[in-house]
């Protein structure tokens, strides 16, 4: 409640300064602008005709409707990444000997390429929703693992003779002493994890599901229609731009308040 | 339990005996035969080369160690400890830092808070300081948290590993003059690591003498004078007499004084045991 006080406090700074980013963006369109103009419409569309695809696509609900779908995927794998991994993370750095045997089985799962586990998905689940949403699971588990796994194994042995020798009870060394380390190697796996989910999530539909973003990416690219892949790649960025900044990063900012060294 | 309390003459006001303590880690033994007793009111103050178990024995006292061998009985009723560093939370503001203690025995904000800011002016915390973060204070500053950290539970018995070592001579030398107030104010015990000779004069009124290989007490210094007496001459007096002291320097491992001794040892203000 405080922290949700304190964000809404800080927010109209915050977007205040959002005015630099704006004019990076327009630099990058500026640039799209030219290459458009030099290759022609076929190759990338203009950023006018992009926007005016998506205007239409929003209209005719088709851009809502797949977005919807696409999210509620890649939201389900993340979630289910989240829930195992920072539970199964934690219980393995509470163990010496699960954390060693883990650890190598975790980096085989993180070099392992999101699309070998595509492939096996389409395998295993078809054209369903279960192939985005394993190959969204398997690919952030392991981020949310390691992240869980490194709080827990780095909980500051100082500061626990600190709270045992002020006698704190069970629940303050839990919430006062362990959560908050833990959380702080935590939150940024968690975000990492959300960024990369909804990438891999368009992947995974491009090439195996009939429906979301990815799959009408894939039509668009068949029909050749330049503004209309532009359009639907502008969503993706979008919405990712807006989670991070008018989401995450406001929330990173207060809970990460304590790390912040003043200049 | 019961037999040595009728062995040792306690006051009413609790007391901490160490008695016959052993301990071991992996077949090397850090401490042998280790024996004193702390009353209310007293410091003790525990000397020695780096290495030769004072903070093991300290973590003994304090619970952070299994005891192995021998007796250890604390009748105080509050004991808190100072460690080498602050050792504060960096996720929560000093204010919380320092009231963490009271938290745990179930005080409410607003009485902790206002318990805290009453000790802070005390300690030398401006009211600004306390909503900072450990990061955006200096080391002296964490220190003054740390010290009211342990103040605000109102022990009677205090235990500190050499918790200003780190500071610079002038703040030291305040930090443990507001110390040393609180003890004579409300008739503390306190037990000190140090490596410093002179800090043990300054302060304390027993000086226990470790040796390494294993760390036992090689002698015991009783000092006379009260420390309130206590000025800069006759601390630097005291250190030199006992820095003459044969013990002392087999102790520190120093090399046999040269020249014949320019400290007169007719005046001294001390005894001490073997």
């Amino acid at each position: 409640m405080h922290l949700l006080r304190s964000t809404l406090r800080e927010l109209p700074s915050y977007l205040w300064s959002g005015w630099g980013a704006i004019c990076s963006l327009l630099l990058l369109m500026a640039a799209w602008q030219l290459v458009s103009e030099l290759y022609g419409s076929l190759v990338l569309a203009q950023p006018l005709e992009a926007f005016a695809s998506f205007k239409h696509l929003w209209n005719n609900q088709t851009l809502p409707e797949a977005l919807i779908i696409t999210g509620r995927r890649a939201l389900s794998g993340l979630l289910l990444a989240l829930g195992l991994g920072t539970g199964l993370g934690l219980l393995a750095g509470v163990s010496v000997t699960a954390a060693m045997m883990s650890r190598p089985l975790v980096t085989v799962l993180l070099g392992m390429p999101p699309i070998a586990w595509l492939v096996l998905a389409m395998l295993w689940f078809g054209a369903s929703d279960g192939t985005p949403i394993f190959t969204v699971f398997v690919a952030t588990f392991p981020m949310v693992f390691i992240g869980a796994l490194q709080g827990a194994r780095t909980v500051d042995n100082q500061l626990n003779e600190m709270a045992q020798t002020l006698q704190l009870p069970k629940r303050m060394m839990l919430f006062d002493v362990y959560l908050p380390h833990v959380f702080s190697y935590l939150f940024p796996a968690w975000v990492a994890a959300l960024g990369m989910s909804w990438k891999i999530v368009v992947m995974a539909e491009l090439l195996a599901n009939q429906d979301g973003v990815g799959a009408s990416l894939a039509v668009a690219r068949s029909h050749l229609d330049s503004a209309a892949s532009m359009a639907w790649i502008v969503a993706i960025v979008l919405l990712l731009l807006g989670i991070e900044y008018l989401f995450l990063e406001p929330i990173k900012r207060q809970v990460e308040r304590w790390r912040v060294t003043e200049a | 339990m019961s037999s040595s309390l009728n062995r040792k003459p306690v006051s009413q006001k609790g007391y901490l005996l160490v008695e016959n303590v052993e301990h071991d880690f992996v077949r090397t033994q850090v401490l042998q035969n280790i024996g004193f007793t702390v009353q209310a009111g007293e410091v003790y103050a525990l000397v020695g080369p780096s290495g030769c178990g004072k903070t093991t024995l300290l973590h003994l006292c304090n619970g952070l160690l299994d005891l192995q061998d021998g007796i250890i009985e604390n009748t105080f009723q509050k004991t808190a400890s100072m460690f080498q560093q602050p050792r504060l939370l960096p996720w929560k503001t000093c204010l919380d830092n320092m009231t963490l203690g009271l938290k745990a025995k179930g005080w409410n904000k607003k009485d902790r808070n206002l318990k805290g800011l009453k000790l802070a002016k005390l300690v030398g915390l401006q009211p600004s300081d306390l909503e900072k973060f450990p990061h955006q204070l200096s080391g002296g500053m964490q220190s003054r948290v740390a010290l009211a950290r342990v103040l605000l539970l109102e022990p009677d018995l205090l235990l500190l590993d050499e918790p200003f070592s780190a500071l610079d001579i002038g703040l030291k030398t305040e930090l443990y003059q507001l110390l040393l107030e609180q003890q004579t104010q409300q008739d503390l015990a306190v037990l000190m690591i140090t490596h410093d000779l002179m800090e043990a004069v300054r302060l304390s009124d027993n000086i226990l003498l470790m040796k390494s290989k294993p760390g036992r007490i090689a002698a015991s210094f009783k000092l006379t004078r009260p420390p309130s007496l206590r000025d800069d001459a006759w601390v630097y007096q005291t250190t030199a007499e006992l820095l003459q002291q044969p013990i002392v320097r087999e102790s520190f491992e120093l090399p046999p004084p040269t020249s014949p001794s320019p400290v007169d040892l007719a005046t001294r203000e001390w005894s001490y045991t073997c």
